[in-house]
């Protein structure tokens, strides 16, 4: 299998991204491949839903911003646990609240899930800018790890996360997900239970955008309810496996990167508050005229085209 | 006894009355035969069997069974298959992943009753050498060869087939008709809804005419071939030169 090939482009990956650290002190771009990587981890979870069965969720912010929470509230309320055991609580924490919360949601389909999705949002966001226990719009500030602990153990999780994604969907489970996307009744006439399947990719997938929220928490070293729970983190989790390549692994790792990079870019050129959008709204329309199904496969088509072509001249 | 019977079978789509009292009961290894000319409800029929849809009255017994009123999924867990009139494989998968996720499923709870092994699935389906592209970029008649591989990895008991040979050629309907009769003597019973009749005649044990909401005839493809009200429903009575040959 070509697992293999993945495991050693991830090592590799990582051991340049170490060598590049030390021999340098670009921390800006350090920084930045981490903060990439939040999403990149983000943007898996939420491609086993809506990529691999094809359910669009407008609203995976409420399960990073789960993540974020667990790691953020035992600090905020000065219980000594250790940050890395509350990121990986985080993501459990998640994957319950994502099983909860599918009975209801999973029941409805297509149009009606993405509202339900951005409806449930929106209520959880409510609940925690509302509530002082939750310290409301104060946020929570958490003394985290020095940066050159931070940055590796985030970027090894998003090789790992990919890795793991990877593996999965060639797994009978993950082949269980594309035939509920490809065909939902020819699925039920091999045995497949749709809801659980479902399910299990939610539930899945809510684990690892809890996982991108509780590392976000020790990234910054600081939660509040817009940078977790906003509207702007459901869209930038959705907009990077949406615009690379719905339900491909590289696809959505191109996709999470270009998207975070653009906006980082943009923020820097466009000066004018929340200006930058302007880029990223850009990138979407040009990307879905140019390629529908996105960026990475409007490459793959583009090259076997150009191979085609290349061949054809050679023949001739 | 009977291995699938419907009993009684009513249906309705709005005004529109299917089924109006249908009966049938198919023996365990045949190969059974159901006729109709178009909109006759054969493939409501499957729906119903499978579970896809809800009859309004009446019940499916498999294996004296009820299951008229359990979910599709369950009833594929239970042994029975199905082919899709219209081609419905897995197009994103390869043909070796469609048969890997049947045979996970409902080819996993059945195990017992195992008869293929993937490879020899894939050879018995002509797709050994294209089991690695992708079901999308196949052929319609591969793409019908994914569906017959992917219902034989759930390890059946019966499988209904709607239309297998719909669009083929004179050799894959040979092909296909050798195949039917390769599994019903590997123990595998066999439900097939079809227009062409020299298939019908060449293969079934048994056929039944479901027309205006009722089987209105049962029996060896011969005694079916002769019968005056099939000929009436059939070609309104002029000749039975069409029928049976
Ligand atoms: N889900 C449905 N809703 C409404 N009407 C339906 C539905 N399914 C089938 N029908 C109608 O029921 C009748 C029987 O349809 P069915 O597809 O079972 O016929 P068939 O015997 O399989 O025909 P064909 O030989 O064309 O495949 C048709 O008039 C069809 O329009
Ligand atoms: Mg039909």
């Amino acid at each position: 299998m070509n697992l293999k090939k993945w495991v050693v482009s991830g090592v590799i990956a990582f051991i340049l991204y170490m060598l590049f650290l030390r021999l340098t002190d670009a921390g800006f771009i350090a920084n930045f491949i981490a903060y990439i990587s939040l999403f990149v981890i983000a943007g898996q979870g939420w491609n086993l839903l809506g990529g691999y069965i094809g359910e669009i969720s407008f609203g995976h912010a409420v399960f990073f911003g789960i993540g974020a929470y667990t790691v953020g509230l035992p600090v905020g309320y000065k219980l000594d646990i250790n940050l890395l055991l509350l990121v990986l609580l985080g993501a459990l924490m998640a994957g319950i609240f994502a099983l909860i919360i599918s009975y209801p949601l999973l029941r409805v389909q297509g149009f009606p899930f993405l509202v339900g999705t951005y409806g449930l949002g929106v209520v959880i966001r409510s609940i925690v800018v509302v509530t002082p226990a939750l310290f409301a719009t104060r946020g929570i500030f958490i003394s985290t790890y020095s940066k050159n602990f931070t940055y590796p153990l985030i970027i090894g999780f998003a090789i790992a996360v990919v890795i793991f994604v990877q593996w999965l969907v060639n797994q009978d489970l993950g082949l269980r997900f594309k035939a509920v996307r490809d065909v939902p009744t020819a699925a039920r006439m091999i045995g497949i239970n749709i809801y659980k399947t479902k399910a299990s990719a939610f539930v899945i997938g809510a684990m690892l955008t809890g996982l991108a929220g509780g590392l976000f928490a020790l990234y910054g070293g600081f939660v509040n309810p817009s940078a977790c729970f906003g509207d702007n983190t459901s869209i930038f989790i959705l907009l990077g496996p949406y615009i690379g390549g719905i339900g491909s692994v590289l696809g959505a790792l191109f996709g999470s990167t270009i998207v975070i990079i653009l906006q980082e870019v943009a923020r820097s050129v466009i000066t004018v508050n929340g200006g930058h959008y302007l880029m990223v709204g850009a990138l979407l329309v040009v990307v879905m005229m140019l390629s529908k199904e996105g960026i990475y496969p409007g490459i793959v088509k583009l090259v076997k085209k150009i191979k085609n072509a290349y061949q054809k001249r050679q023949g001739e | 006894m009977a291995i699938l019977e419907v009993r009684d079978l009513k249906k309705s789509f709005g005004g529109l009355e299917v089924f109006a009292g249908v009966n049938i009961s198919i023996e365990k290894d045949q190969i059974y035969g159901i006729i109709g000319t178009n909109g006759a409800g054969k493939t409501t029929l499957f729906n119903i069997i499978c579970g896809v849809l809800r009859a309004d009255q009446g019940s499916v017994l498999f294996n004296g069974e009820d299951i008229s009123k359990k979910p599709t999924h369950k009833i594929a867990e239970l042994g029975i298959g199905r082919c899709f009139q219209t081609v419905m494989p897995f197009k994103s998968m390869t043909p070796l992943e469609n048969v890997r996720v049947a045979r996970a499923t409902a080819g996993k709870k059945n195990k017992e009753r195992e008869k293929f092994s993937i490879d020899e699935i894939m050879e018995i389906t002509n797709l050994t050498d294209k089991m690695h592209i992708k079901t999308q970029e196949l052929s319609l008649p591969d793409k019908k060869n994914v569906e017959i591989a992917r219902a034989l990895a759930c390890n059946p008991e019966i499988i209904l087939f709607d239309e297998v040979s719909c669009g083929l050629s004179g050799e894959e309907i040979y092909s296909r008709m050798e195949l039917m009769k390769k599994l019903s003597k590997m123990g595998i019973t066999v439900v097939v809804v079809e227009h062409i009749m020299l298939f019908i005649k060449e293969i079934c044990d048994q056929v039944s005419v479901l027309h205006s909401g009722k089987v209105i005839c049962s029996g060896t493809p011969q005694e079916v071939a002769r019968d005056a009200g099939v000929i009436e429903a059939y070609l309104g009575g002029k000749s039975n030169e069409n029928i049976g040959s």
